[in-house]
């Protein structure tokens, strides 16, 4: 695959692959005679149904996420306020009415997803057309949790997980033109629930649940307008040989995931992955840092944890996501026996004016416990 | 659950407000049936709800599909065959169908299939010249040979279970099953099937054509790279030789012009590298019975051709806490 700063149009589809450190980007859109496929009139408002998503519920959180988080990068949607249509006292969402609306739905009726998104576009007749979406109906499915998650490792199914955010974006993704994608994206595909998450500080309003790079790059690639923005943002997720996998895998042992608490002593050896990314307009070189702390306080205070490992001059380009495998050495200083999470946490020299500095830290699944001067003899 | 479902499906707005009779695409637009556009009414009437599908299914659930297990529970059968023929139609109640063709059929497990099946899958023009689609929908291309899962519920976007429909492909010598986004099948896993591999075909339709000659009578025959001969599609596609499949607004050598479904091209990517561990349909179809046999779920049982769970034109919006109702 190409790693050409330029983007390349590919034939059958707009796959734009741009510079990547070492992932390379495939957001994937629909194009009319060569013209992607977007909202007729943007902003388009996206209704709140206001049966199934009631104010200040963890679904309303959901649909209110998902929008701002589009609207960081493009203004394709807005809010559309709340709207309830019954019918023999049962609320229902219709299709083309030339409202497009956000509910929840049983699941049984979206066929057994987790999402669906119904568009209606004026179609690609002529040869001089552009087609456009004129509606675009989201339905979630309702047996999902809309709270944040645990962003430490992706989740096997979306029945009954904190699924809710993350399908949210990515049907709503659908809903601006978006396309499924085998990258580290939001948009990608798969049956089961295989999409990353991003790291949050807890607390900070963060949901874990964003456009990563891929999906912003589809966007601003669709509607044409990509404002200056700068982000940058930390994963315990990465794509390794096209599988979504977590950052507490074994890259020495086939990327086997860690899943009991690791013992260690001083002086070991400790190899996993880190992952983070780059939502912004522009290329980025920054410090990462990875330490272990305490699962619960470790997103917090200036410096906190125990240093394993510094890089500098790390370079996320544009639009994409990096992650490589690091072995650290486990130092002399580490508390003992108490288990510590490994976290990364990428411009912790705190170089880049981000727009979104409370989503530069995650947690890893990686569950580290060090051993007394008795056990490990120093 | 078949009376909260009569509750709630009704004809479309769209097929009531321009008839559905199926006038050309053309006529439609030319006709004026424009898109009135929502009423701020919050109470419909009654009867303007009267649609449930004219054929009663068993009233089996859709299921999620997230796990092998799950995937296979509802499975009907594993079917091969190939796709010779698509032609949209509208009803009220089913709403868009793209219907794909399917000939050469076989049940490679579970329920017996008739040697000749039409895949009836969400999506297509309306009477008002408005297209629908509905996201994750299985992708099919003209002239190719496909493995598809088929339900063994009832359903309303389509027979296929997700978007379990694989299709035959050779690259770099070895025969191998892709998905829609052109990934290579590599294993089953308990997550389901298994597509580890970079895209080895381009997505199929995602670069759509208009499909009319404009006034220039530009040509829209299928173009650039398509390594698939598009006399082949076409003569599959076009043949006056066969029964066709009912069907209004854009004619077969339109869909064709359109290139939505055109058998992708093969990418520089697809070397025998990238297909080292893809799975031979063969081999594939012994995976899916050892895992059928191990996880002791049958595939087989109903398999319904038609949706029948409700109608497309509104669904029941239905919160966490059982809201939705007034």
């Amino acid at each position: 695959m190409s790693t050409s700063k330029s983007c390349i149009l590919a034939v059958g589809a707009a796959l734009v692959h741009l510079a990547a450190t070492d992932v390379v980007q495939a957001a994937a859109i629909s194009t009319c005679n060569d013209t992607p496929v977007r909202l007729k009139s943007y902003p388009t408002p996206i209704i709140q149904d206001g049966c199934s998503i009631p104010d200040g519920s963890p679904e309303f959180r959901a649909y209110l996420g998902a929008l701002f988080d589009a609207r960081n990068y493009v203004g394709a949607v807005s809010f559309g306020g709340a709207w309830t249509h019954t019918v023999n006292g049962r609320c229902v969402i219709e299709h083309g009415d030339d409202k497009s609306v956000l509910a929840l739905v049983n699941r049984s009726d979206i066929d057994g997803r987790a999402g669906l998104t119904i568009t209606q576009t004026d179609g690609c007749n002529f040869s001089w057309e552009d087609e456009h979406i004129e509606e675009a109906d989201v339905m979630l499915a309702n047996d999902m949790l809309f709270t944040i998650p645990d962003e430490t490792s992706f989740l096997p199914t979306t029945r009954g997980t904190a699924m809710g955010l993350v399908v949210a974006e990515h049907e709503l993704g659908h809903a601006m033109g978006l396309e499924h994608t085998t990258g580290y994206s939001i948009m990608r595909d798969g049956a089961a629930a295989r999409v990353p998450f991003v790291g949050s500080t807890p607390g900070s309003g963060g949901s874990r649940s964003y456009y990563v790079g891929d999906d912003v790059y589809g966007l601003q690639y669709i509607y044409g307008v990509a404002p200056a923005y700068r982000n940058l943002f930390a994963s315990s997720q990465l794509l390794r040989n096209n599988v979504l996998i977590n950052t507490a895998s074994d890259p020495g042992n086939g990327d086997s995931p860690y899943t009991v608490v690791v013992a260690k002593c001083p002086g070991d050896a400790l190899a996993f992955y880190v992952s983070a990314g780059n939502t912004g307009t522009q290329s980025e070189t920054v410090q990462m840092r990875i330490y272990a702390d305490d699962p619960v306080n470790g997103y917090g205070g200036a410096v906190p944890g125990t240093p394993l490992q510094t890089r500098g001059n790390v370079t996320i380009a544009r639009y994409s996501a990096l992650a490589f495998p690091v072995t650290v050495t486990i130092p002399a200083s580490i508390p003992r026996d108490t288990n510590l999470s490994v976290f990364v946490e990428v411009d912790s020299g705190n170089a880049v004016n981000e727009r979104k500095e409370y989503d530069n830290r995650a947690r890893s699944a990686l569950t580290l416990r060090v051993g007394n001067v008795a056990t490990c003899g120093r | 659950m078949a009376s909260t479902r009569r509750i709630v499906q009704r004809s479309s707005s769209v097929a009531r407000r321009c008839g559905h009779s199926f006038s050309a695409l053309a006529i439609s637009l030319l006709a004026g049936c424009t898109h009135v556009g929502y009423r701020p009414a919050q109470q419909d009437d009654v009867d303007q709800f009267p649609r449930t599908p004219e054929r009663a299914g068993l009233g089996i659930a859709p299921r999620a599909f997230e796990t092998l297990r799950d995937i296979l529970d509802q499975t009907s059968a594993v079917v091969e065959g190939d796709v010779s023929e698509i032609a949209f139609t509208f009803d009220d109640c089913a709403g868009p169908r793209t219907n794909v063709k399917v000939i050469n059929a076989r049940s490679m497990l579970g329920t017996p299939v008739a040697s000749e099946i039409v895949l009836s899958i969400f999506g297509g023009p309306a009477p008002n010249g408005r297209w629908f689609r509905a996201s994750g929908m299985p992708q099919f291309a003209l002239g190719s040979r496909y493995v598809f899962f088929m339900r063994n519920t009832d359903w309303t976007f389509a027979p296929i279970v997700g978007d379990l429909a694989y299709r035959v492909e050779t690259i770099a010598g070895r025969v191998v099953l892709v998905n829609g986004l052109g990934q290579a099948v590599t294993a089953l896993s308990d997550f389901g099937v298994e597509t580890h591999t970079v895209a080895l075909t381009e997505p199929i339709g995602a670069r759509h054509r208009g499909m009319r000659r404009d006034a220039a009578g530009a040509d829209h025959a299928p173009r650039d790279g398509n390594e698939h001969a598009p006399t082949t599609i076409a003569s599959i596609a076009t043949s006056d030789s066969e029964p066709r499949l009912p069907r209004y607004g854009p004619s077969a050598r339109e869909i064709l012009a359109s290139g939505r479904f055109d058998r992708p091209a093969i990418l520089p990517a697809a070397t025998a590298d990238a297909v080292e561990h893809a799975l031979a349909p063969a081999a594939f179809i012994d995976a899916v019975r050892q895992r059928s046999d191990r996880e002791q779920v049958r595939v087989g049982g109903y398999l319904a051709l038609q949706p029948m769970w409700r109608c497309w034109g509104v669904t029941r919006a239905q919160g966490k806490s059982g809201g939705g109702s007034q």
